[in-house]
């Protein structure tokens, strides 16, 4: 018992504490009906409650009859869930949309009928029917309870407007006159946004109440029209007894229409209050109602979607609302995409804005919280979501390079890839980059390198801003580099990497002036730049060929030719400011005093022997030069020359002992070319040549020739 | 005891966590509720969302009050003031109210106007409505009216009826 004392204490605290409640007091009557606490006077039921029309259908109401009358059973008249009636047709007028008669229509289809006319919800009409007469759950209903079934211009004091009786004229009427309250408000005493004094019994002289000298009045706020409506109806306000009564009974005092009106849609239909039915109407409102834009209403306001959300369906759109997006209408092109695309439940998800029209080319977008939707008359409506969205937006939107999307998401790319086609240009998606735009020169280049399959998917935007006015673009598969000079060209895997160690656009290389070309010798390729070019095979990987070494090396045939492929970047640092570069078939030198020249072969292997630049010989200062007798060839450096025939091999020959094999006529002398190395004695230097043996003695200058 | 019971534990239960505990015994000894105790818990259940009523299969409530039949004369009946101020937007003194239990549509609302030693008066048809007879935007600008306290008072009278209000004081500024 203690227990029980207490849980009862902590429900009512905290309900209170919750809701708010309108009256502190907890209902003591257990006759059932929703809790009245949540009895707002000054806001009885909603607008949006009130008037959604279209809530129930024909059939859902008779079931919802059958239901409700299930216990019931034909006593004067029928029950109402087997009433039929001959109708007449009604003229339409500003307030309802007048009725189209038919033969033995049911309860159920007058009230479906008649709600869609007059644009009130049959939810209201089913209780108005209930609290006039019972209507919906008695047993036995007489010829009284159908001829004043809504109590429509029938007061309890009066006799019945015989002009208004039967029953599809007590729902018409009554409809009706619940729209009078709403457009012609002046006409009868309630209106939104006023506060009225309101009886809480009869003010007359029957109830000994004239002047509510015995009951009083309280003064009610009318929030909304409904609520104005049910006062102008029935202008009672339930009392505190009345309230505490649940349905029954309160005191001398105690009205009970508006309560049993609140308890019965409360216990029925749920809260008569809506907050995204609300939101939707005023939203609908907002934009013109039945004249505006959306036209008339098709459905009810339906929620419990996902995140809360409620929408309504119109003539040319939805209003769909959530507590998170607030209402917005979807139309159009967007709309048809938005539905197509799985509603709210898609990848759209709410509309966060109207559709915003005016942007440049005819185009609108609206905002959904997961995509935008873009549109114009040329590019058809696209959706532009996730990092692709973003990367649109970094750019601009419509206004930025890229222009409106031409596509959606274009999926089975490599790796999960995903494009989007713009007017001007890519988007590139993929889990590893990201999305960064590819437009114009950039994009052709990228198309032309093989697109994502080829040069891969772009990591960076296009930067610019570099040396020459340059700007660049960072691929997966290498950069693409652009200037106003050197045009627009990609380059790649080992180019890349050599061209970065030359220090990319700012090294000696400057800025690529062609793609890379394939098919050189040995499976090897080639790109230029402006200041050299980077060749590269799978034996050697990429080095650049630079300016004076690049004129000797394309001399020499480049990597077709005998030096093939360059094996080392240019090396300097060496003796005389000297420079050397590698190649497969040999090595340049270069000096400022001797020029740039090759040197390979049995010449590079003699050279090297010799101590290369460091020995006797010194830096070459010709290249070899062909074309001496028996195949022969020779090579001059600072201080002599090497010789090679295929009969005697390389070799050299220096000093004052090749001045004088010279004077003898050289190779094409008896002594023919050199077949060893010279011998120094003192003096005297003696070497070996094919024709025979030449001394040279410095102390007197005089040779000597002997023959085999 | 037991339905008392049940509609606390089902008020704490919907409206708190911190109670569930207090509540959670009761589980073990569930009946099927009957009607009574069904259309209690609904009396102390909040209403729900709309269109989704808390309990759809609750029973019809026996014995419901609704308002009596009145059978009182309307001949000296009231009017009922439901609004009586001074609107600034249209500079006038506006006047709604209604007779109730009477629907006539051959009766003359009457506001009159006293005050400062003088009467201001205005008429409008009265506007039948379902359950009474509406005397609706009466109106008199404030052109005819100076400033101070005025007392109103809105009579109706058809071939049949007559009925006045009590006197409402209006300031105009």
């Amino acid at each position: 018992m203690r227990m029980l004392t207490r849980v009862l204490v902590i429900a009512s605290v905290v309900a209170a504490a919750l809701v708010a409640p309108t009256s502190g007091v907890a209902p003591t009557n257990s006759a059932g009906a929703a809790d009245l606490r949540y009895f707002d006077p000054s806001n009885i039921i909603s607008d949006a409650v009130f008037y959604d029309s279209w809530s129930m259908d024909g059939p859902a109401i008779q079931a919802f009859l059958n239901a409700k009358g299930a216990k019931c059973s034909a006593g004067e008249m029928p029950c109402i869930k087997d009433y039929k009636q001959d109708t007449a047709a009604m003229a339409a007028d500003s307030l309802c949309a007048g009725y189209a008669a038919g033969n033995g229509e049911s309860a159920a289809t007058i009230i479906a009928k008649v709600a869609v006319s007059c644009g009130i919800s049959p939810r209201v009409l089913l209780v108005l029917l209930q609290k006039e007469q019972s209507l919906i759950t008695r047993t036995a209903p007489t010829v009284y309870a159908y001829t004043h079934a809504t109590g429509f211009g029938c007061p309890d004091t009066a006799p019945c407007n015989p002009t208004f009786s039967g029953f599809v004229s007590q729902v018409y009427f009554a409809a009706r006159q619940f729209q009078n309250y709403r457009k012609n408000a002046q006409n009868f005493g309630k209106r939104v946004g006023r506060t009225s004094t309101i009886s809480y019994y009869p003010a007359t002289s029957a109830a000994n109440n004239l002047n509510d000298s015995r009951c009083g009045n309280a003064q009610v706020y009318m929030s909304n029209a409904a609520t104005a409506g049910l006062y102008n109806y029935t202008p009672y306000l339930p009392n505190q007894a009345a309230l505490n009564a649940g349905y029954g009974t309160g005191d001398a005092c105690s009205s009970y229409g508006n309560r049993n009106f609140w308890n019965y849609f409360t216990d029925w239909f749920g809260s008569t209050q809506s907050t995204g039915g609300g939101a939707i109407m005023t939203k609908y409102q907002s934009m013109g109602g039945e004249s505006g834009a959306l036209g008339p209403a098709t459905t009810s306001f339906y929620c419990g979607l996902v995140g809360g959300g409620c929408w309504q369906a119109f003539q040319a759109g939805r209003i769909y609302w959530s507590p998170a997006t607030g209402a917005n209408a979807v139309m159009g092109e967007q709309g048809e995409r938005f539905l197509q695309l799985g509603s709210e439940n898609g990848l759209l998800g709410y509309p966060v804005s109207d559709n915003v029209c005016g942007l440049p080319q005819g185009g609108c977008y609206q905002q959904f919280q997961n995509a935008t939707l873009y549109g114009t008359p040329a590019t058809g409506t696209r959706i532009v979501r996730g990092d692709i969205r973003a990367a649109f937006r970094a750019q601009g939107s419509e206004w930025g390079p890229l222009g409106y999307p031409t596509t959606d998401e274009v999926y089975g790319l490599p790796g999960d890839g995903v494009y989007q086609q713009f007017q001007n240009g890519r988007v590139y998606w993929s889990p590893s980059t990201g999305a960064h735009p590819v437009v114009g020169d950039q994009l052709a280049r990228h198309e032309a390198q093989g697109g994502p399959a080829g040069l891969g998917y772009p990591s960076s935007d296009l930067t610019c801003g570099l040396i020459q006015s340059g700007c660049y673009q960072v691929f997966t598969g290498g950069n693409i580099y652009t200037t106003p000079t050197s045009g627009t060209f990609a380059v790649r895997g080992g180019m890349l990497t050599a061209f970065r160690a030359q220090g990319s656009e700012w090294g000696a290389l400057g800025y690529p002036t062609a793609d890379e070309a394939y098919g050189s010798a040995e499976g090897g390729s080639s790109q230029r730049f402006q200041n050299g070019t980077l060749y590269w095979s799978p034996a050697t990987d990429a080095h650049a060929v630079i300016g004076d070494q690049l004129a000797t090396y394309v001399a020499q045939g480049a990597e077709a030719g005998p030096l093939g492929y360059p094996r080392s970047e240019l090396i300097c640092g060496l003796i005389h400011s000297g420079c050397y570069q590698l190649f497969t078939g040999g090595t340049v030198y270069r000096t400022d005093a001797t020029g740039t020249h090759a040197v390979r072969g049995g010449m590079l292997t003699l050279f090297k022997a010799q101590g290369s630049e460091w020995g006797e010989l010194g830096f070459p200062t010709t290249d070899e030069v062909y074309g001496l007798p028996g195949g022969g060839s020779y090579q001059e450096f600072q201080n002599g020359r090497t010789y090679w025939s295929p009969a005697s091999g390389a070799h050299a020959v220096t000093g004052r002992l090749l001045t004088y094999w010279q004077q003898l006529g050289g190779e094409s002398s008896a002594a023919g070319y050199p077949a060893g190395a010279a011998k120094v004695s003192g003096t005297v230097s003696t070497q070996q040549f094919t024709g025979g043996r030449i001394s040279y003695d410095t102390a007197t200058s005089s040779g000597t020739f002997t023959p085999r | 005891m037991r339905s008392s019971y049940k509609a606390a534990c089902l008020v704490a239960c919907t409206l708190t966590l911190a109670s569930a505990a207090a509540c959670s015994s009761s589980s073990t000894e569930e009946q099927p509720p009957s009607d009574a105790e069904r259309l209690a818990a609904a009396a102390t259940a909040a209403p729900g969302e709309y269109g989704s009523p808390v309990d759809p299969s609750l029973p019809a409530p026996t014995d419901v009050a609704t308002d009596a039949p009145l059978v009182g004369t309307v001949a000296e009946g009231t009017v009922v003031v439901s609004s009586a101020l001074w609107n600034g937007a249209t500079a006038a003194v506006e006047v709604d109210g209604l007779v109730p239990d009477v629907i006539e549509s051959s009766g003359t609302c009457t506001l009159t106007l006293s005050g400062d030693g003088t009467s201001v008066t205005t008429e409008r048809p009265g506007t039948p409505d379902a359950t009474s007879t509406a005397c609706a935007s009466l109106s008199i600008p404030g052109a005819d009216l100076s400033p101070g306290t005025w007392t109103a008072v809105l009579s109706y009278e058809s071939p049949v009826s007559t009925a006045a209000s009590s006197p409402v004081e209006v300031e105009i500024p």
